[in-house]
């Protein structure tokens, strides 16, 4: 069962490539921004660069939740699939799966570019991916919990950023913290096993949480 | 060909909103039986259907299937829900919707052809969903009716954007399926010509039956 919807989501993905390539675009483009709002001082964009990686990731992350549950809602695909005896749960974990292949793993493959870009220290730059990569999991399947309860609202945008970024800052914190301790040389493994831990516990729990969600917001 | 039930709603009543949309409403349906529901836009068809599906919970009463325990369990596996919004998708081809749907249902070597073929479609199967008219789409989830061997069809408006052939041609399937031992449950607003037992259920506002 998980297969056929992963597969479907993965043919999905694949005839709308533009969605693909818009958070990666997002991602890069704001990166680079920063060298020119801030300061193209070499020392100061590595001290700059943990959290901007971050937060960037975290936001193209945002960017992309919408369509992937707002589409399937709209023609009533949701509904047809839980009627057809799929659980509500199993649903949303493939969505935030796909969420993550599709968006958070092309962020996680170029973070070390931008590190680099960004004058991070070498010893940083693993971390970069490493944490991102234990990070996003978690980001994902937290995202579909709040997808799930306003994907029923006309206008959800605004209150699904109140609910989700809340959620995501110990994230964002543990990440960042965990670059920063790499590029300075210390051992960041404290902050990766956080992350670790984060991941697991949404993914134990939260397809639970936002399958419940799911099947209210039908109910609308 | 389906093996005998009986779907009981006993004295279910709905409130949406500060609305209350109906109550004391009792009915059954069996094997072999077509129920239609009729009622005024806004009367509550659609949200009696939302309830009857386990999407909406009812403010009172409940549903039962005999000879079976759970009726929600009964109902995802025996059921083919078609509302307003038929999820249908447009970046998909006519063949891969329904095979989707098909796989998740688990049937045993569907036979896609035979099936877009009778609802219109022949030459269509590896084109878009995007590419066709909001009839053809139509049909397309109607073709699953034809592919899915379920004993109970929900359909929440049928005939919208079916022409005249179409809209017979479905009269016609659904008199097959009472034939065969299964139930239709129905909405419509055009009149349903069927050569069948036809149990009628009027919404017509608050405290009807």
């Amino acid at each position: 069962m998980f297969r056929v919807l992963l597969l479907r989501e993965i043919r999905l993905m694949a005839r709308r490539k533009s969605e693909l390539v818009n958070p990666l675009m997002f991602f890069l483009i704001v990166a680079m921004l920063f060298p020119f709002g801030v300061s193209p001082e070499p020392t100061i964009l590595a001290q700059l660069a943990p959290g901007v990686i971050w937060v960037c990731a975290l936001l193209a992350l945002m960017l992309s939740l919408d369509g992937f549950y707002r589409d399937d809602f709209d023609d009533g695909s949701l509904r047809q699939m839980v009627m057809s005896g799929v659980a509500p749960a199993l649903i949303v974990l493939t969505k935030a799966v796909a969420n993550w292949l599709f968006t958070a793993l092309p962020l996680i493959i170029v973070s070390p570019l931008i590190g680099v870009m960004l004058n991070l220290h070498p010893s940083g730059i693993a971390a970069v991916a490493l944490t991102l990569l234990l990070g996003t999991p978690a980001m994902c399947l937290i995202a579909a919990i709040g997808m799930s309860l306003t994907v029923g609202l006309r206008r959800g945008g605004i209150l699904l950023a109140l609910l989700v970024l809340p959620l995501y800052i110990p994230i964002l914190i543990f990440g960042a913290m965990g670059v920063n301790a790499a590029a300075m040389g210390q051992s960041y493994s404290g902050q990766l096993l956080f992350l670790a831990a984060m991941s697991v516990f949404t993914v134990s729990l939260a397809p639970w949480a936002a399958g419940a969600a799911l099947k209210v917001s039908l109910g609308e | 060909m389906y093996s005998r039930f009986t779907i009981t709603a006993q004295d279910l009543a709905l409130i949406r909103g500060d609305r209350l949309l109906f109550k004391h409403c009792n009915f059954t349906v069996s094997s072999g039986q077509v129920l239609y529901i009729k009622g005024a836009n806004g009367a509550g068809k659609t949200s009696l259907l939302n309830t009857l599906t386990g999407f909406i919970e009812p403010d009172n009463g409940a549903f039962s299937v005999s000879p079976e325990n759970h009726f929600h369990t009964w109902l995802t596996r025996n059921t083919l829900y078609l509302g307003h919004h038929t999820g249908i998708k447009s970046a998909l081809t006519v063949t891969e919707n329904l095979a989707f749907y098909a796989h998740l249902r688990g049937v045993t070597k569907p036979d896609f052809t035979s099936a877009i073929a009778a609802v219109g479609l022949a030459g269509f199967d590896e084109q878009l969903a995007a590419h066709l008219s909001q009839g053809q789409k139509r049909r397309i989830a109607l073709a699953r009716l034809l592919i899915e061997p379920v004993a109970l069809w929900i359909l929440d408006e049928p005939l919208v954007a079916l022409d005249v052939d179409g809209q017979a041609w479905l009269c016609g399937l659904i008199e097959q399926q009472v034939n065969n031992g299964g139930a239709v449950i129905v909405t419509s607003h055009q009149p349903l010509t069927l050569n069948c037992t036809v149990s009628e259920l009027e919404l017509a506002g608050v405290g009807n039956v």
